[in-house]
């Protein structure tokens, strides 16, 4: 019979056991049909207290029945005892079956009964045969006997099934039914079997708090229910069941922690002995089991359960917390345990879980997998750490011989376990591992690598890097320097960006031992810099590493670059220069205030800022980067954290067509959300033109320093501050580029000439004196420098006294100091009459001549006037002074061409007549024509000598006579007609009166020339100009007067009448030239198309009023004389 | 008692900064409120740690917002958002029909010119309390019919 | 009683740390830190299990041996971080819940200080003062 003898057999093949009575042999024939078929369908298990329905597959082991087998009260092994008892006859025969069969049941039925079990199945097999099929079924059956006999009120306890063997239809219906039968009667024993235990074990734990009370007890107890519910497949039930257990005790733990101790619990105070591996799967609780074996046997049970229904992972990421808990109630429960054992557990057990973890292991499942391992490869690696430490395995360290002693006990307590087929077991590794050094640090750093390189699958850089730390601490025990700058390294970048300045600065010491331990100077440097100005170190610590790093720089060859960063930050730096502007060769100052972080002073050997020349990315990025201020702040170095950007917000207005306003808005001008690039690495920048500090050594204390950076402005143009380096003998601080750049602009003065005119006006005709002022600009001008002058024509120049004056010039420059100023006195002289000049400057430092315009002004006016007295003719010449100086005057004359004689009327020249300004000189001459014939125009010419009158003082006045000349036309000047006019009483009048009609006599005698003239007009037209508050011109006022035929005087007579009394002047009558309208055929072309007759006046002189100044004498009322002046 | 407290401050403040404003800069055409929005923004930083301290996690996006126009505006509106729109897509438009700085104003459109001074602070407590849940937007707003408003929050991705 | 508090920004620099005994502290730094990666994890894996992600207090992190670490996060990313020996036995999960609770609460109090300048690391005295207060469970 199968598995009869298997009660040992291990958990995963327990099955319900069913006791088999009576006909065993045909039982036999059946067993293994019924063995494979009962759990091939599962069956409803429906529970009370509202448990969620389950399917169960039933298995069955058989075992022959037996009185003594069978279960008694109080007895709770379920697993270990028939529950289920079945009896099997062949009978078919009633008479058969009343002699013998029915009293084999009745005492069968009495063992159950007496024991008061309920679940029994009596099972009849038919064997039909064809023959037997045709007869007539007999009117009862045993089936129905038995029924009667044993269950007449459970008819499902009894079943007949048709031998399957046969291999009928009907077989295989009636053979369904019994497997159903069996099946659903088997799980109704174990239902109700179970819910005894149940109530049983809740009784119990209620009782734990009572005396007597005992935990080992009650764990077997719940532990059957627990195997119960695992032979019914019910694996996660199962696991609750040890939850359960696992809780109580770390209840029972914490609770004898801050109370009283159970006393049960003092049974594992011992001290610990064994540490065995733990070991999922099978595996037997001891019987009296340690702390550490009751734990582990607990979790192995668990963990077999979450296997069982696939939780790998959940029984991965359940161990760590177990451990944790085994570690916790140790310590409270105040277990002795001898030094490293439980370190020997807990890798083991960590082992055990990975190991078991690789063989689940599936590709899809990594994650998972990896996100419950990770922790527990750490932990592992961690505490054989811990036994390497303990037994003297770390690298440099040789074992002692107690130590030697302490890893053959630690290997005693771990015993012996053998791994399963071929792999070696976690036991056998730990034991290797301790046997050598070799084998213990490569156990180690494997375990490491595998923790790190799982926690950096699953993203957990940051655990990684811890384990980093671990092993670089390792590796610089083993020497290996680089492997360990390399962890570190990592570290401290995890650190920097997330912030952790203390943890960065403490990697920063490590790393500073690993680059002193690997003898990398440089590299020590940088780290003892690094650790010196962490402020979260202590300060001890810091001041030995900048002395550390001072000592070393002594040693360096080359010059290191270290960027500023943490060491000196930049607080403030401003352009000192006004606007930023420098004028070449002048000095570049730019303050710059840094913060020290060094513990102590540093003496800086060279300070410099560099000056980068403008390019094209400076002027396109001039709007956004660079400040128009000249000075830069903290916060403008910061690279601005866009989260908390300022934006530009303003308002916006829409309007409608009509011009109303639609909408109201506040929108955002700036949205510009994508970072600004920082330069993170100081670049490669370029030394050669910078700023620099001119008293060195210059000594940076802590905390803030204001430094002066100077530089000569050589070249012009302009620049940006750039990069600042602060040299400490062969370390060289750099400073990233600035990202608000400020500029310098170097600018230079050119040099400058002028020419003054001074105050008073030019005069031509005279030499005078300009001021030429030549100012060197910024910078000096080279030794042999000319500026060259030209003058327009009509004009000389001359710097020289007593040189001739010359169109143009050169002049040298003497002086060629910047900022020097050379006058140079001019000597101009403008050609008389030339009024407008100008003197053009060529400047070698300027491309383009300058043109100086100089107006020149006379120094005398002239003017000239005709006088006539009846046919002669005056000159009158008038000179006025036109200048504050005075001038002498002498030798005028009038010259006239033609040969027409002048005679002067003054005497002229007898005396030098002197002239300035308000002063006029007059001189006439008669010129001497012939009344009867024709005068030609003339062409007169007026001289006058003219020389400066010295004051006393002035003595640079240029006193040469010169001649000033005057030239002019006379023309139409000859006497043409002589007019004359009185006013004489009506006839029969005595005086003129007022109010009384006058004669106005008009006389008009041509000049006997005008015969020979053709030209001439010979129509005229008089008007009488009367004063009108005077005269009153009755009658005619004008008229014409034609000499066409003679030049005889003709007379005219009009009518006027005085209006005032006394002496009057005679009215004025003018004579014009009248030019009729109808003058066709005249020569003269535009005057065709006049249509009305017009006036030309005479010219002055051609006509002669004899009568003009006469006046008449007008009474008023009586009759007087009347007199004529 | 506290609402018309921080209604009288609210306009004192905006008469402040624009006052400020004008002396700075005549041309008043493109009033600047960039101003007002950063004193909002930064109230708005602030508030939002109190305002969310007993929430539950806010799942997405969506959820920030709505609780914008729920629960951050009945804070501090004591009423709610009466609309919200979004495309799914960054964009979302809260629309508060009595938007409480402009219900004390001519309905008319005779201060629709000075709206944008009255809503420009209110843009900032969005956007700083979107900045602090670690949402980088832009808001804006916009008045057509006083005392109605509506606010723009573009969620900038990047 | 908690051993250890700390404050994370949302840029993970640490804003506020206190240790009852000043001399584990940076021992502390280094589990709080890695306490992160458990964070970042845990807030990062948000939709599987709405429910549970949508409470700030986030349970247990991770534990040690000795310690047990346990987070909460606000909705403005800031993280809150209690230690707790793990031979503590008295302490229940609701009693650190409450714990975070008013952690959180002195915090946004703290934000509203005028002279605090958000995301900058808290030095104020009287936070220092209420938040040991808070940890040693008084």
């Amino acid at each position: 019979m199968n598995g009869l003898d298997s009660t040992d057999a291990d958990s995963t093949d327990r099955r319900p056991i069913i006791t088999c009575a009576g006909e065993l042999e045909v039982f036999s024939a059946l067993e293994d049909s019924l063995l494979q078929a009962l759990p091939q369908e599962p069956c409803e298990w429906r529970r009370s207290l509202g448990r969620p329905v389950r399917n169960v597959h039933i298995g069955a082991s058989f075992i022959p029945f037996s009185p003594s087998g069978l279960p008694k009260e109080s007895q709770w092994d379920l697993i270990r005892q028939p529950l289920f008892h079945i009896y099997w006859t062949e009978c078919t025969d009633i008479d058969v079956y009343k002699t013998t069969v029915k009293d084999d049941i009745e005492s069968w039925m009495k063992e159950i009964v007496t024991r008061d079990l309920s679940d029994w199945l009596i099972v009849v097999v038919e064997n039909y045969d064809g023959k037997r099929a045709n007869k007539l079924l007999p009117r009862t059956t045993v089936l129905d006997k038995i029924r009667a006999d044993f269950a007449p009120k459970q008819g499902d306890r009894c079943i007949s099934v048709i031998n399957p063997g046969r291999l009928e239809t009907r077989s295989a219906d009636s053979w369904r039914g019994l497997v159903g039968r069996v099946r659903h009667l088997v799980l109704v024993a174990y239902a109700k079997a179970v819910v005894k235990l149940e109530d049983h074990v809740r009784h119990q734990r209620e009782k734990r708090n009572e005396l007597g009370w005992n935990f080992m007890d009650y764990f077997s107890l719940q532990e059957e229910l627990a195997q119960v519910l695992e032979m019914l497949g019910l694996y996660d039930e199962a696991l609750v069941q040890y939850d359960e257990l696992d809780a109580l005790f770390s209840q029972f733990v914490v609770n004898g922690h801050v109370g009283e101790l159970a006393v049960w619990l003092s049974q594992f105070q011992k001290s610990l002995e064994r540490w065995h591996g733990l070991k999922l799967g099978s595996g037997k609780l001891r019987k009296e089991p340690s702390l550490l074996e009751l734990r582990a046997y607990l979790f192995s049970k668990q963990a077999h359960m979450l296997l069982l229904i696939n939780k790998v992972w959940e029984m991965a990421g359940r161990c760590l917390p177990f451990l944790h808990i085994c570690m916790k109630e140790l310590l409270l429960l105040d277990i002795n345990t001898p030094a490293g054992a439980t370190s020997c557990w807990l890798f083991l057990a960590c082992m055990e879980v990975l190991q078991t973890c690789d063989r689940y292991n599936q590709a899809d499942q990594v994650e998972a997998y990896s996100a419950n391992t990770a922790a527990l490869w750490a932990y592992a690696s961690q505490k054989l750490r811990e036994l390497g430490e303990l037994c003297g395995l770390m690298p440099g360290q040789s074992p002692t011989s107690e130590q030697l002693h302490l890893v053959v006990g630690l290997s005693a307590g771990m015993g012996d376990c053998p791994g399963r087929s071929g792999e070696s077991s976690p036991t056998d590794k730990l034991k290797k591992a301790l046997s050598s050094q070799e084998a213990f640090n490569k156990n180690y750093l494997e375990l490491a690598e595998l923790a790190m390189g799982t926690y950096k699958h699953i993203g957990h850089l940051r655990s990684a890097r811890l384990i980093g730390l671990e092993v670089a601490s390792f590796y610089m025990l083993l020497g290996e320097t680089q492997k360990a700058a390399a962890f570190l390294g990592d570290a401290f970048r995890t650190f920097e960006l997330d912030g952790w300045q203390e943890l960065a600065a403490h990697t920063q010491i490590k790393l500073a031992e690993c680059y002193r331990k690997a003898g990398d100077t440089r590299k020590f440097i940088s780290a003892c810099v690094a650790v010196s100005v962490a402020a979260e170190i202590d300060n001890l610590i810091r001041w030995s590493y900048f002395d550390e790093m001072r000592k070393c720089l002594e040693t360096l060859d080359k010059s290191l670059v270290v960027p500023f960063e943490d060491v000196i930050k930049i607080v403030n730096v401003s352009v000192k220069n006004n606007n930023g502007v420098v004028m070449q060769d002048n000095i570049i100052e730019v303050q710059l205030v840094v913060e020290s972080n060094f513990p102590r002073e540093v003496v800086c050997t060279n300070i410099f800022m560099t000056l980068e020349p403008e390019t094209k990315e400076h002027k396109k990025s001039k709007e956004k980067a660079v400040n128009s201020d000249r000075t830069i702040i903290v916060k403008d170095l910061k690279s601005s954290e866009l989260l908390l950007q300022r934006l530009h917000m303003q308002r916006h207005l829409d309007y409608k067509e009509d011009k109303q306003i639609s909408s109201a808005s506040v929108i955002c001008k700036n949205a510009s959300f994508k970072r600004k690039d920082r330069t993170i690495s100081p670049q490669p920048c370029n030394f050669e033109a910078c700023l620099e500090v001119t008293k060195l050594p210059s000594v940076l204390t802590p905390g803030s320093n204001a430094i002066k950076l100077t530089k000569k402005a050589t070249e012009i143009g302009r620049y940006y501050l750039g990069h600042v380096a602060i040299n400490v003998g062969k370390l060289s601080l750099l400073s990233n580029s600035f990202n608000v750049k400020l500029s310098v602009e170097v600018k230079r003065e050119e040099p400058s000439l002028r020419l003054d005119k001074g105050e008073d006006a030019l005069l031509f005709g005279l030499e005078q004196v300009l001021q030429l002022s030549l100012t060197i600009g910024s910078y000096a001008v080279p030794e042999d420098t000319t500026i060259k002058l030209t003058s327009s024509r009509g004009m000389t120049i001359q710097h020289i006294p007593e040189e001739p004056l010359l169109s143009s010039l050169e002049i040298p420059i003497k002086n060629t100091d910047p900022y020097n100023v050379t006058n140079i006195p001019l000597r101009v002289f403008a050609e008389p009459s030339s009024s407008e000049h100008q003197v053009t400057l060529i400047c070698p430092w300027s491309s383009k001549p300058v043109p100086v315009m100089l107006s020149f002004n006379s120094l005398l006016t002239v003017s000239w006037k005709l006088h006539t007295v009846q046919h002669r003719k005056f000159i009158h010449i008038t000179v006025i002074g036109q200048t504050d100086q005075k001038f002498e005057l002498s030798s005028s004359r009038l010259d006239i061409r033609d040969q027409v004689k002048a005679v002067p009327l003054v005497v002229a020249d007898a005396v030098h007549q002197v002239i300035h300004s308000g002063v006029n000189i007059s001189y006439v001459w008669e010129i001497l024509i012939t009344s009867s014939v024709e005068s030609p125009p003339l062409k007169a010419q007026f001289f006058v000598d003219y020389s400066a009158v010295v004051d006393s003082e002035d003595s640079s006045l240029d006193t040469n006579t010169r001649t000033f000349s005057y030239n002019f036309d006379i023309t139409n000047y000859q006497t043409l007609y002589i007019v004359e006019t009185n006013v004489e009483p009506t006839k029969g009048n005595e005086f003129c009166r007022v109010g009384a009609l006058c004669n106005l006599n008009l006389c008009i005698k041509p000049a006997s020339h005008m015969l020979d003239s053709a030209d001439v007009e010979n129509a005229l037209m008089y008007e009488v100009l009367a004063e009108p508050t005077v005269w009153a011109v009755c009658g005619r006022t004008a008229g014409v007067v034609s000499f066409e035929t003679d030049m005889e005087p003709q007379t005219i007579v009009l009518d006027v009448m005085p209006l005032n009394n006394g002496f009057l002047p005679l009215p004025l009558v003018r004579l014009s030239k009248y030019i009729p309208a109808d003058s066709s055929g005249s020569d003269k072309p535009r005057k065709s198309t006049e249509t009305h007759p017009r006036l030309e006046p005479f010219s002055p002189g051609q006509v002669y009023n004899i009568s003009k100044g006469q006046q008449v004498h007008v009474i008023v009322g009586t009759i007087t004389e009347a007199n004529v002046l | 008692m506290d609402d018309t407290l921080f209604e009288f401050l609210h306009s004192e403040v905006v008469n402040y900064v624009v006052e400020g404003n004008n002396i700075l800069n005549k041309d008043n055409k493109d009033e600047d409120l960039s101003n007002l929005e950063y004193i909002g923004f930064s109230v708005g930083y602030k508030i939002i740690e109190r305002l969310t301290r007993e929430m539950a996690r806010f799942k997405d996006e969506l959820d920030m917002m709505k609780f914008v126009c729920t629960d951050f505006w009945s804070a501090i509106y004591k009423k709610q958002i009466d609309n919200l729109r979004t495309n799914h897509q960054g964009v979302y438009v809260l629309q508060d029909n009595g938007f409480k700085f402009l219900t004390k104003m001519s309905n008319g459109k005779q201060y629709l010119e000075l709206a944008p001074r009255y809503v420009a602070f209110t843009c900032g407590i969005i956007r700083g309390s979107l900045a602090n849940l670690g949402v980088n937007c832009l808001v804006t707003a916009e008045v057509q019919n006083m005392p109605a408003c509506k606010f723009h929050i573009q969620v900038q991705r990047t | 009683m908690a051993v250890c508090a700390a404050i994370i920004g949302k840029d993970n620099s640490p804003k506020y740390f206190t240790c009852l005994n000043p001399d584990e502290e940076l021992g502390f730094q280094y589990k709080v830190l890695s306490s992160l990666d458990v964070i970042e994890e845990k807030l990062n894996s948000g939709n599987k299990s709405v429910s549970d992600t949508r409470e700030l207090y986030l349970g247990m992190l991770y534990s040690l041996e000795k310690h047990k670490i346990y987070g909460y996060v606000s909705n403005t990313k800031i993280k809150f971080i209690i230690v707790i020996d793990s031979t503590n036995t008295s302490l229940r999960d609701n009693e650190i819940r409450s714990m975070f609770r008013k952690l959180h609460s002195i915090y946004a109090d703290n934000v509203c200080n005028p002279f605090y300048i958000p995301d900058e690391p808290i030095t104020s005295k009287s936070f220092d003062k209420s938040v040991k207060h808070i940890i040693s469970g008084i």
